[in-house]
């Protein structure tokens, strides 16, 4: 690491002073800091260095703005800093002196029996109102180990400014995690969290965030595999991250070998895959059919997974896909005894399976999610193909069976099951929010939404039909 | 000789100038904060009582808790609240222990470097570095013991209006004793060395002082307030007997005590109670001859440390094996209360009214600085007659200048937003 000296500056308007003592509260550790990182403290009254330079490198900004004066000694300090950085929550928010909003002029007249001695009034208000803040320390007061990470951080370099997608400078608390499946690079990761987010609405937990303040990562407990965590591979973390960060295994370098070789393989398509489909690119599902057609399948099979399910209890909970099967084996072992096994994949010799599902991944290296499928299909213009029909359509063949479709509901369901409110029948349960159609494959819909509302309505009509008139049961 | 000097001055908290004018034989000197006013007392009315403490203890960053501790006592007093014993022990310990850490901050981060011609900590570190690291630990132990009292150093958060939200068990009570006890260790060290200092002399321009009465001991908690003349008062009439005057040219107001200009603070503390000062007689006693010299408040802030820190442990010790009960119950009604505390830098009055649905009617802030400001001035005064008469330079005049102010350790984030009584 390249050292610099660093000029820095400690600035106060309207505050009380308490973030500043917290940084000299550091006491030792703050020289230990400067004479590591060779830092020069040019200004900072409160310790006695006085000497006002024309230029800084870092200026801390601590109280809010609540004189006209404080307005111009704020805007030279900006002209004077290459990096502005706000302490605390009166630089921040305005907070006490922006109490003053509440009282106004009477405030004055009430404390001082008429006019402010010395400076003129303005409501408290933070100084990000009047400059560009490069960053902020937030509390009030300080966390003074926070101020102390984050001059540490911007003497190295690695340090970004407030709302700046910048992660690599803490490359070194991040941590790529390589599964089967699912992995994590994190160096594209922008820690937005969303990822979390969907993993908590599950109740599943896998992932979450590691270390503090700028340190922040994401990653799996103790960095392990997402298979050896409570992960069920739902794969939808990967269909919430917005950078790509988290993604699945991709087959589509096996698939394009596959097509390229002389015997030809058979498509097998799932209905929500090809429902979702349609309505993303905006096409008659027709059309996606004959485009597989076009890519060098054999045959394209309309495909339901339940449809080779052997039911064998009385009360019967049969999980969508292996994700399912995990989570109610991690997170309800005394249901076990009614589980049945995953539909089994039986898929031919040289066949695709193309799905909504990431969990089905584990069932070969063949498996095409749907936006994979997508991005195959990107260089087809899909709009000027023929609708066909598929070759089959393979209907599922429980009937009379009870849907649990989202966390909610899997979860409702499953204590209702423990509680032994239901005794007999059959469930199956879809942990995916709003089912398999929002599975954790499923491509990204380009169109507004009134647009896919009326699309979605086209498309049920359509695969139902398709479903009737070429309906074929094994 | 003729002679302006507007001296800014650093390393005290806030922003503060000092004017000295000598004209012909005849020297003015004015304080002047130019800290900006945040009018804390008008933000505070109309609020909910429990809200007050929280602002209130954001008057400033330095002595938050000992505005904390005031507020709450006022609203306290207002409310009727009626604390267990054992709370007012732990309270008191708590304002005690922070005097210690607060000055432990003035001396080694404000005031010493004066002393060894250092122009700041960085400096002395350079000069005296053995001095400067038992400060260090000093204070970091102070702040560990503050800390685990008042669960933050700025701004505490272990205390509500009624007493601790807190469990103090006692092997956190045992906790503290031992960081106390460390601590003892080295401010019994930093005292020998700071009573060896060489202070500049200057005659007190007034030896009137005002100090919070402590019923028993040294700095315990009380609600009266004491005057040199002997004249002891409630808290509630301290506006017969102190009067305010307004200032052009200042943020702060200016005080008087019976017309008379006055002091507050470490000195007239030990001026007050130096006797009770038990197992330090030596120092008090070397120290009594000095304690017209402003300059000797730095001496008794080191006494103080020493004997904050001490007693803190014994209540501690005497508190750790009882089962404590530290809260009682808050009823809302009509009140007025005030509370008088002895803040780091003297004494401190919060003094509120609150109406039947519990909102503060009434507030009403006086704090040590600016009470302090004319004698400040006053002193400064007299030290630059003294030193016109031993023909110093005009450097020398800015130095003791400073110097000086940074003796009574003044603070202006509190000086700052003094009110008109009605």
């Amino acid at each position: 690491m390249t050292k610099t000296k660093l000029v820095v500056g400690i600035y106060s308007l309207a505050g009380c002073e308490g973030c500043r003592h917290e940084i000299l509260n550091l006491g030792e550790e703050l020289l230990k800091l400067l004479k590591e990182y060779d830092i020069e403290i040019a200004y900072e009254p409160l310790l006695g260095f006085t000497s006002e330079r024309e230029e800084y490198d870092i200026v801390f900004v601590e109280g809010a703005v609540a004189s006209k004066e404080d307005i111009e000694k704020l805007k030279e300090i900006r002209r004077k800093a290459k990096i502005l950085i706000a302490l605390g929550s009166c630089s921040l928010l305005g907070g006490i002196p922006g109490l003053m909003k509440d009282v106004g002029k009477e405030g004055a007249e009430r404390v001082y029996g008429g006019k402010v001695p010395v400076g003129e009034v303005v409501e408290g208000e933070p100084i990000t109102k009047y400059v560009k803040v490069d960053y902020w320390l937030r509390g009030c007061p300080i966390n003074k180990w926070e101020f102390l990470s984050l001059v540490k951080k911007i003497a190295e370099g690695k340090w970004f400014r407030q709302g700046e997608r910048r992660f690599e400078f803490c490359r070194e608390y991040l941590v790529n995690i390589k599964g089967k499946i699912l992995y994590l690079d994190a160096e594209k990761c922008i820690i937005c969290g969303r990822c979390i987010g969907v993993c908590r609405e599950l109740g599943v937990y896998a992932i979450g965030t590691i270390n503090r303040g700028i340190n922040i990562a994401i990653s799996t407990p103790f960095q392990e595999p997402f298979e050896n965590t409570t992960c069920i591979l739902c794969g939808l973390c990967a269909a919430y991250c917005p950078v790509g960060a988290i993604n699945y295994r991709s087959d589509i370098g096996n698939v394009q070998k596959l097509l390229a070789s002389e015997t030809k393989p058979i498509a097998y398509i799932e209905f929500e895959a090809l429902a979702a489909l349609a309505e993303a690119e905006n096409v008659h599902p027709g059309k996606i059919i004959t485009a597989l057609r076009d890519l060098g399948f054999d045959k394209v099979i309309v495909w339901s997974p339940l449809s080779e399910l052997k039911l064998s209890h009385e009360l019967n909970i049969v999980p969508a896909s292996e994700a399912e099967y995990k989570y109610v084996n991690q997170f309800y072992p005394e249901l076990r005894k009614y589980l049945v096994r995953p539909p089994p994949i039986r898929l031919g010799y040289r066949s695709v399976l193309i799905t909504q599902c990431v969990a089905r991944k584990l069932h070969g290296e063949y498996v095409l999610t749907t936006r994979e499928l997508q991005t195959m299909l990107s260089k087809l213009d899909l709009e000027s193909y023929k609708p066909s029909k598929p070759d089959q359509v393979i209907a599922p063949r429980i009937y009379g069976f009870v849907k649990a479709v989202g966390p909610y509901e899997v979860k409702g369901i499953l204590e209702a099951v423990k509680r032994g409110l239901i005794k007999a029948g059959t469930i199956v349960l879809y942990i995916c929010p709003d089912g398999c159609i929002m599975g954790g494959g499923q491509p990204y819909s380009k169109s507004p939404f009134e647009v896919c509302v009326e699309c979605r309505k086209r498309m049920l009509e359509t695969v139902e039909k398709l479903f009737l008139e070429t309906v074929h049961v094994k | 000789m003729s002679l302006e000097i507007t001296e800014r001055i650093d390393k005290v908290f806030g922003h503060l100038e000092l004017k000295i004018s000598i004209r012909e034989n005849e020297v003015d000197s004015k304080f002047v904060v130019t800290q900006d006013a945040r009018l804390i007392e008008a933000v505070i009315e109309g609020r909910k009582y429990d809200e007050a403490p929280l602002i209130a203890s954001r008057i400033c960053g330095a002595c938050s808790i000992a505005h904390f501790l005031a507020s709450v006592t006022a609203v306290e007093n207002a409310l009727g609240v009626e604390l267990p014993e054992d709370a007012i022990i732990l309270k008191e310990v708590m304002n005690k222990v922070q005097i210690a850490q607060n000055n432990a901050v003035h001396l080694f981060f404000l005031a010493l470097p004066d002393y060894y011609n250092a122009k700041s900590l960085g400096e002395l570190l350079d000069v005296n570095p053995d001095l400067v690291r038992q400060g260090f630990q000093l204070n970091s132990l102070c702040l560990k013991a503050v800390d685990l009292l008042a669960g933050r150093i700025v701004n505490p958060n272990t205390y509500r209006v009624g007493g601790f939200t807190k469990k103090f068990l006692k092997e956190k009570i045992e906790h503290i004793i031992e960081v106390l006890k460390k601590a003892e260790k080295l401010a019994k060290d930093i005292v020998e060395q700071v009573m060896e200092l060489n202070l500049p002399e200057l005659s007190d321009p007034s030896p009137t002082y005002l100090v919070a009465e402590s019923p028993m001991g040294y700095l315990s908690l009380g609600d009266h307030i004491v005057g040199s003349d002997g004249v002891r008062f409630h808290g509630l009439e301290y506006s017969k007997y102190i009067e305010e005057k307004a200032v052009s040219y200042s943020n702060s107001k200016a005080y008087t005590y019976k017309g008379k200009v006055f002091h507050v603070g470490s000195r007239a503390r030990m001026l007050a109670y130096g006797e009770r000062l038990i197992g330090l007689d030596e120092y008090v006693s070397k120290l009594s001859r000095l304690l017209n010299n402003p300059f000797n408040n730095l001496k008794v802030k080191a006494i103080e440390i020493l004997y904050t820190i001490m007693d803190s442990r014994e209540k501690l010790e005497e508190l750790k094996d009882r089962e404590l009960k530290l809260r009682a119950e808050v009823k809302t009604r009509e009140g007025e209360g005030v509370g008088i505390i002895e803040a780091p830098r003297g004494l401190l009055i919060h003094h509120y009214k609150v109406d039947s649905s519990g909102r503060v009617t009434y507030a009403n802030v006086i704090t040590p600085t600016a009470m302090n400001a004319l004698h400040i001035e006053e002193s400064a005064k007299v030290l630059g007659r003294k030193l016109l008469e031993e023909n110093k330079g005009i450097d020398e005049v800015r130095k003791q200048a400073s110097m000086l102010i940074r003796a009574y350790d003044p603070c202006l984030p509190c000086a700052v937003h003094v009110i008109v009584t009605r």
